[in-house]
């Protein structure tokens, strides 16, 4: 029978191309999906903040009590520091036709977290927006030198398709697009180094859970890997905090530690003092249309009289020291 | 029982007609389906409904100057089917509207001028033939052409793989990645348009669309991993057109229509009885164990 099958079809034209071709594109698409079995080949250990070539972000800059004060001081009346690889330049954005915010300046300090407080509808998305190249500013310059691929947003209402098929791990594979782009394959340093992703955040038992059954702190943390794995080095997270645990609290604000202390530079936008308190290094804070810098200690004084811990509570962006209307 | 076997599946392909339309049902169902699954996952499930009109006046166009021939008319085709897929994504990169309502505009146009086009030039049986084809018409060379582009689709395809993969899931970070966000979705429409252009001749117009959706959505009910729903579209596309083939022939049915037939009836059936939300699966409620799923 096969022999009669074989004399009927093997001088038909296309069958050969067709099969030479199914072949290849069955291999292309089963390199991304064999990843667990990759990932055990080898010992060899990669430093979980460096790529595959060893190059690491610039150190961080002056930070803690010092670099406070001089981010404080300094970006509160407008001028430069040294290493800012972000800055804004009397900066003024609208969404459709409104204007949001008008002239906004200053520069994010490299390795330090930002806090970007206000109210609903102040403007922090569009500010982000703006910083991400999504929204062209109508007067004024966004200055980044920190290349387009090592930027990294974590949206609020994630655009994430959740029904799409596919795991946790292929998920932190994609932040390996930096270096691979769409063509080039994955290796083993990148499989060991998306476990190590992983096991920081505290998934790996999630690696081959499809997205779709991932709670929200369990999302979170995954889209926070494949920052990790993009070696981001400037980092915008808008509302990270919304609707996760306290125990994934505290493993993001760990690692958000890290990567500032690595030198990357994060502007998170957060509603909530202690949070803020914990967090932040400095704090830009935007109402009625204006931005102006502060610090955690001048905003928990503003609320609180104090700088001591307090339990959650939001700010109240009317209070904001020079934002009263 | 041989004879009986030999009978039914392998004495039809003793004509070569019947030969050049399994090997063009074969190549057809390996670049329509994971087309399919795309369209599908990326919620544009009628986009390719849409594209299939579009092409329509491009083909009648290619018939009026050129008279019956493929090359001609598959030409046309993609042609006419490029341009519509870019007016619509211009006109929603350009107003802000949703490019489904731009797309839905821009192929009744298409349509209608289609129709126009073949009315000016020739009889209804014309018109039936581009909208339905006839598979069992296919010639050397129009094998060719479709086994041509159908190898071109699967080849960029698996060359745009995990770009496509990225920008299904979130498109918001490819374009943060500093990729022109309109690029990979231009080039998976062009695939789109060819792959219709390809199929029109053996299904037309109108059931070429059914190869590239029926499997996609029926593959939905058996599979949750992206390479599995591309493998069971594609074996099932298979089956559906060589099954659809021997039906057609046995029972003098035309054949785009029993193909697609074929392979709705496996929609339908996976979606009685498939895997994952299927109707048994909703009814039959089991899950693993708590100790058994922190295990694996």
């Amino acid at each position: 029978m096969a022999a009669i099958i074989g004399d009927h079809f093997h001088a038909e034209s296309g069958v050969a191309f067709q099969s030479t071709c199914y072949v290849i594109t069955f291999l292309s698409f089963t390199r991304d999906a064999s990843w667990h079995t990759v990932t055990t080949i080898g010992p060899r250990a990669v430093p979980l903040f460096t790529d595959v070539a060893g190059r690491r972000p610039p150190p961080a800059a002056g930070r803690g009590a010092a670099g406070r004060a001089v981010a404080g001081g300094l970006l509160g009346r407008g001028l430069v520091v040294l290493m800012s690889r972000l800055r804004l330049n009397d900066l003024q954005l609208a969404q459709g036709g409104r204007t949001v915010l008008e002239h906004v300046s200053g520069s994010f300090e490299d390795g330090a977290i930002t806090a970007l407080i206000g109210a609903n509808g102040a403007g922090k998305s569009t500010l982000i927006q703006a910083i991400m190249g999504e929204l062209a500013p109508i007067k004024g310059r966004v200055e980044c030198d920190v290349p387009k691929e090592r930027r990294a947003w974590l949206p609020q209402q994630l655009a994430l398709d959740l029904t799409f098929p596919m795991s946790v791990e292929e998920l932190i594979m994609t932040g390996t697009w930096p270096s691979h782009g769409a063509l080039k394959g994955y290796c083993g340093p990148h499989y060991r180094q998306a476990r190590k992703v992983m096991a920081r955040l505290g998934i790996s038992q999630l690696a081959h859970r499809p997205l779709g059954e991932l709670s929200g702190g369990q999302r979170q943390r995954a889209l926070l890997g494949r920052t990790l794995m993009q070696e981001a080095e400037l980092l915008l997270l808008d509302e990270p905090f919304a609707n996760v645990d306290l125990d994934t609290v505290e493993v993001l604000m760990d690692v958000l530690r890290d990567m500032a202390a690595q030198g990357t530079t994060i502007i998170v936008v957060l509603h909530d003092l202690e949070q803020l308190s914990r967090l932040a290094d400095c704090v830009l804070a935007l109402a009625g249309g204006h931005a102006r810098w502060s610090t955690p200690e001048a905003i928990l004084e503003r609320h609180h009289g104090g700088t001591q811990r307090h339990h959650h509570a939001p700010i109240l962006p009317l209070d904001l020291p020079g934002l009263s209307p | 029982m041989i004879a009986l076997l030999n009978e039914w599946f392998i004495a039809p392909f003793d004509y070569g007609f019947m030969r050049r339309a399994f090997v063009a049902g074969i190549a057809l169902s390996l670049a329509a389906p994971p087309l399919g699954v795309f369209l599908v996952l990326r919620g544009m499930s009628l986009i390719g409904d849409a594209m299939a009109h579009a092409i329509l006046p491009g083909v009648a166009l290619g018939f009026l100057l050129a008279g019956f021939s493929l090359p001609a008319m598959s030409l046309g085709g993609i042609l006419s089917g490029l341009v519509v897929a870019g007016l619509a994504g211009g006109v929603s990169q350009m107003s802000g509207q949703r490019e489904d309502a731009a797309m839905a505009s821009f192929f009744l146009i298409s349509l209608a001028a289609g129709v126009m086009l073949v009315s000016l030039g020739g009889s209804s049986v014309d018109l039936t033939h581009v909208l339905f084809g006839s598979i069992l018409a296919v010639n050397s060379s129009a094998l060719v052409l479709i086994a041509a582009i159908s190898s071109l689709i699967v080849v960029c395809l698996a060359w745009m793989f995990r770009a496509m993969v990225v920008e299904c899931l979130d498109p918001l970070f490819l374009r943060g990645q500093g990729n022109r966000n309109g690029l990979i979705h231009g080039l998976f429409l062009a695939l789109v348009v060819l792959n219709l252009t390809a199929g029109f001749q053996t299904l037309g117009t109108l059931m070429a669309v059914g190869l590239m959706m029926l499997p996609a959505t029926a593959a939905r009910f058996w599979s949750k991993r992206l390479e599995g729903l591309m493998a069971i579209a594609v074996v099932w596309a298979m089956l559906a057109s060589t099954g659809g083939l021997l039906l057609s022939y046995h029972l003098s049915m035309p054949s785009g229509p029993s193909i697609i037939m074929l392979a709705g009836i496996g929609y339908i059936a996976s979606a009685l009885f498939g895997r994952h939300h299927s109707l048994m699966a909703k009814l039959r409620r089991r899950a693993t164990p708590l100790e058994a799923s922190e295990a694996g």
